[in-house]
């Protein structure tokens, strides 16, 4: 049987009565050893939802299950609390306090060895910056400390909103390479929320799209780049388009697209020979046959867009 | 836990205004009352008074009706906001720790900032006026020395008075976001407090207690009187109150 490290259940949320809701019958399902992205637009209720799964709100419907314990408010928060590594939104650090002094807290909190401190600093990089002062940090250096500090108990679980918020290209393909090698090399199950699509097919092994705060997509990454292939066309432009229509539709799908050009459905490249083959056998130039897919960039915004209708 | 949480609050406040206030607040106030005497001590004190109790009283009575209150509304604001500007709940209410020990340890660390305070005003006071008897024998120190019974029924009645006022500030400043809401409400009620300094039912005003709490040393009371145990019946019933609606507070 599947272990599910978060699991919920008709998950729902407003943040007042009058107001629609922000999350929508949400069944997440992130299996324990993954990474899953939770992916979405700004607003499409990811921060919300990982608010809820945290305890900090609570649902208006629906239940929440962590690593097996259905997470009521109080119940069994403590104990799921002390596995699991946690970033929100902005990190909560104290700006008047060193990096380090920061991290000296929380470890205190967490009942953890100091020692971990320089650990965790040097995974993410931060070990010279550690005794300045927060409020003289970048973002991306604050994103930084927050992510050393979700380490520092050696979790089990990583909740991560938007982790690569604010980093420059090189600090995000290091964060990207350190969540890699923290699943790979310590099993960290690993949950994160981002809305940049490439990022989450980089990473993760499982991807959930939401939009207007319901789940749109749930499923592998394989899975959604096999959704990808089924939207593989071939571009073909004829002599005469109305007549290869007629040829070409007796039995798939053809469509015009803008440029008057034909958009055929196909399963694989090779199709295009026969396309070309049936047309010429028929009579017809072809000027120009192509295969195009559909960027998985715009799959995400289709997916979404229909979302919004 | 609870006890490492409050440990934990002082380390986050150290160099912070909430510290610095603390210190140079009290200094400052012993200082004020300092040069007062140093010009113009000796006319001050008459015949057959003791000038070191005359110093001390006057310490008290300069404080007691609006700066001490103040002090109080302003710690606990600066002690909360720490985790209001830094999204320090986030932080604390996803760590392993109780919301209880949250909600308490924060309580209890305001409360031993203004006993830490009010202690140092009584030793920076001690020390001014021994710096005055050695500087300006004149004022007539000779065969006189401090009633410290009478200093530490002062401070004892005063952190009484204190425990109220505290208690509803830190509900305040609990539930708004913004601290200069939590302070502006307290500034009006101590205000408030000083005018109805006379009012027959002033008893059962927090705000004006640490005022009421002089006028009742001036009148030799080396005891707790009525507001001073109202001010810990208020203190218990609004801690638990309070605790009832903040354990079920959302964190959007």
């Amino acid at each position: 049987m599947t272990q599910y490290a978060i699991k919920t259940e008709h998950l729902s949320y407003a943040y007042s009565h009058r107001q629609k809701r922000v999350v929508h019958d949400l069944d997440i399902r992130v299996e324990k050893g993954k990474i899953y992205s939770f992916l979405g637009p700004n607003g499409a209720g990811k921060s919300t939802t990982i608010k809820l799964i945290l305890g900090l709100i609570r649902p208006d419907q629906g239940r929440i299950e962590l690593a097996g314990h259905h997470a009521a408010p109080q119940g069994q928060r403590l104990e799921i609390h002390r596995k699991t590594g946690i970033l929100v939104e902005s990190p909560g650090l104290y700006q008047h306090l060193s990096g380090q002094a920061n991290l000296k807290i929380q470890a205190k909190m967490r009942k953890t060895n100091p020692a971990r401190i320089g650990e965790v600093l040097a995974q993410v990089d931060m070990l010279e910056a550690a005794s300045r002062k927060v409020k003289t940090y970048s973002t991306g250096m604050k994103q930084r400390l927050g992510l050393a500090a979700a380490l520092l108990h050696k979790p089990s679980l990583l909740i991560l909103d938007e982790p690569t918020n604010g980093l420059d290209p090189k600090g995000i393909r290091e964060i990207r390479d350190l969540l890699i090698s923290l699943n790979k090399n310590q099993g960290i199950t690993i949950f994160l929320s981002t809305h940049l699509l490439s990022e989450a097919e980089k990473v993760s092994h499982q991807i959930g799209i939401i939009q207007q705060g319901k789940l749109l997509f749930q499923g592998s990454r394989n899975e959604l780049q096999s959704l990808r292939s089924a939207r593989m066309m071939a571009r073909i432009n004829t002599n005469n388009n109305a007549e290869a229509q007629k040829i070409l539709s007796t039995d798939r799908q053809v469509q015009t697209d803008e440029e008057g050009y034909l958009l055929v459905e196909c399963d694989q490249e090779k199709q295009i020979t026969q396309f070309n083959r049936k047309l010429v056998e028929s009579g017809l130039d072809v000027y120009y046959a192509a295969i195009v897919r559909e960027d998985l960039e715009d799959m995400f915004l289709n997916l979404t867009n229909n979302g919004k209708e | 836990m609870i006890m490492q949480m409050i440990a934990l609050e002082f380390n986050k406040l150290r160099a912070t205004p909430a510290f610095w206030i603390s210190v140079i607040g009290p200094f400052i106030l012993s200082a004020l009352v300092f040069t007062l005497f140093f010009f113009g001590g000796e006319t001050r004190v008459r015949q057959g008074m003791n000038p070191y109790d005359f110093f001390l009283s006057m310490g008290w009575n300069i404080s007691a009706f609006f700066l001490l209150p103040l002090y109080v509304v302003l710690i606990n604001a600066l002690v909360v906001s720490v985790e209001h500007n830094n999204e320090g709940w986030k932080l604390l209410l996803t760590a392993p720790v109780t919301r209880f020990s949250v909600y308490i340890s924060k309580w209890i660390s305001i409360i031993l900032f203004i006993l830490f305070t009010y202690s140092l005003f009584v030793v920076f006071l001690l020390g001014f006026v021994y710096l005055l008897s050695l500087l300006k024998p004149e004022i007539g120190f000779s065969g006189y020395s401090p009633d410290l019974h009478r200093l530490f029924w002062w401070f004892f009645k005063l952190f009484v008075a204190s425990m109220a006022l505290s208690t509803i500030q830190y509900q305040l400043s609990l539930w708004m976001k913004n601290a200069f809401k939590p302070i502006g409400i307290g500034l009006m009620g101590v205000v408030a407090g000083m005018i109805l300094m006379e009012w027959k039912h002033v008893d059962y005003f927090p705000y004006g207690y640490t005022g009421q709490s002089f006028l009742s040393m001036s009148q030799g009371e080396n005891h707790l009187v009525l507001h001073e145990y109202l001010s810990l019946v208020y203190m218990v019933v609004i801690l638990a109150a309070g605790w009832f609606l903040w354990r079920r507070k959302q964190f959007r």
